[in-house]
Order: structure tokens, then C-alpha cells, then sequence
């Protein structure tokens, strides 16, 4: 494997263990808290793709 | 549609006294996997009463249902389309309210209102469906967005 290639793969299994930890962490909140930052992310999310559909 | 306000149409809902759970991708981002979803899904309980009231909730928020190339935009008639329908999405002012009843693989409102967890939302308390509910709904299902959450909700530990 070139060393380019290995730092890739290196790269994206890194990002993947930073997103587990992540989800760990979020699945120990209440889900109260969950829930708005769901919704808080759902709302900008379509406000972004509304934005872009008129852009 | 002045932008999407799923918090106060789930507010709006359970201040009405609507009979409700909770699933689908608000229940996912509750069980601790945050990501986007297009519209709030929930079961609700199935009798005439709790079905008038959901509808009168729609329709306060400007809801409607799309049937055949005519709008259903009034009470009675989304309470119909409530009763006759298996899955019944109501496009509202503050996004889109997906009602589930009945389909193969999604547990009654009694069982899934008995193990729900309960979240506060706006000041109210919502019945969100368990994370073993949930995964048996996605694996139900099975298809790629939902299994993707099964996988997420396993590394999650949840």
C-alpha cells in the first residue's frame, strides 16, 4: 500500500472511531437533549435545503 | 410555510391531550443517534376521540392531506383519512406530521405507549417509544436509512 493510501485508510478509521465515541457520549444525555439537538439539526437542515432549492 | 417546528407542532399536539408515541427519526435522535429527519412520526392512540383532536391540531396548523389531486384541509376530513389510512402524512405549517397505525411491523399505541420513555419538549412531556421498539420498527422495516440507524444505535451502545 502506498503511504499516501495508508494515510488515508488511517484517516478515515480514525474519524470513525471519533464518531463512535461520539455517539456513546450523545447516548448517555438524557433524551430530552437528544431530542432538541435532533430537532435544532432537522430545522437547519431544511432551512439550508429550502434556501439552496430557491437558490 | 414560515420554516419547520416540529418541538411546537409536538407541544401543540400533546397540549390538545393527543394520544401519541413518538417513533421513527426524532425517536432515533432521542435514543442518542442525531441526524436530520424530514418530518415527525408518531403512532397514536386509534379511537375516534384522540383522532378528532389530532386532526383539529393539523388543521390550527394549517394542515392538509393529500388525496388523489384534492387537499384534505378540514377536521372531519383528515379524522377520516386518520381512521381509513394505515399511514397518513399531514403536510402542516410547522412541517410534516407522519400518523402510523396499523402497519405490519410497527407494535399497537398501547404497547409502545407502555415502555415509552418520557422527553420534555417546550415545557411539555412527550412519549418517546423504546430504543427496543424502535430497533424492532427498523429492522421491520429494513430499508438502507433504516438500517444505517441500526447500525448507528449499536455503536451507540444504545
Amino acid at each position: 500500500m502506498e503511504q499516501g493510501e495508508k494515510a488515508a485508510t488511517n484517516n478515515a478509521s480514525d474519524g470513525e472511531a471519533v464518531r463512535v465515541m461520539r455517539l456513546r457520549a450523545d447516548a448517555k444525555r438524557p433524551i430530552s437533549v437528544n431530542l432538541a439537538e435532533g430537532i435544532a439539526l432537522s430545522h437547519m437542515l431544511m432551512r439550508f435545503v429550502g434556501a439552496a432549492g430557491k437558490a | 410555510m414560515s420554516g419547520p417546528a416540529f418541538d411546537e407542532l409536538l407541544r401543540r399536539l400533546s397540549e390538545a391531550g393527543v394520544d401519541f408515541v413518538l417513533i421513527g427519526g426524532l425517536a432515533v435522535n432521542a435514543w442518542g443517534v442525531v441526524r436530520g429527519t424530514k418530518d415527525v412520526d408518531v403512532v397514536a392512540a386509534s379511537n375516534q376521540e384522540n383522532l378528532e383532536r389530532l386532526a383539529a391540531v393539523a388543521v390550527a396548523a394549517g394542515g392538509h392531506v393529500q388525496a388523489g389531486e384534492a387537499p384534505l384541509g378540514s377536521a372531519p376530513s383528515i379524522a377520516a383519512a386518520l381512521r381509513a389510512g394505515q399511514q397518513v402524512a399531514i403536510e402542516t405549517e410547522l412541517g410534516r406530521l407522519d400518523v402510523v397505525q396499523g402497519l405490519e411491523g410497527v407494535p399497537s399505541y398501547e404497547g409502545l405507549r407502555s415502555r415509552a420513555s418520557e422527553a420534555e419538549v417546550l415545557g411539555v412531556s412527550v412519549a418517546v417509544c423504546s430504543v427496543r421498539d424502535l430497533r424492532e420498527m427498523k429492522r421491520a422495516t429494513g430499508r438502507t436509512c433504516d438500517l444505517a440507524d441500526l447500525e448507528d444505535l449499536d455503536a451507540a451502545g444504545s
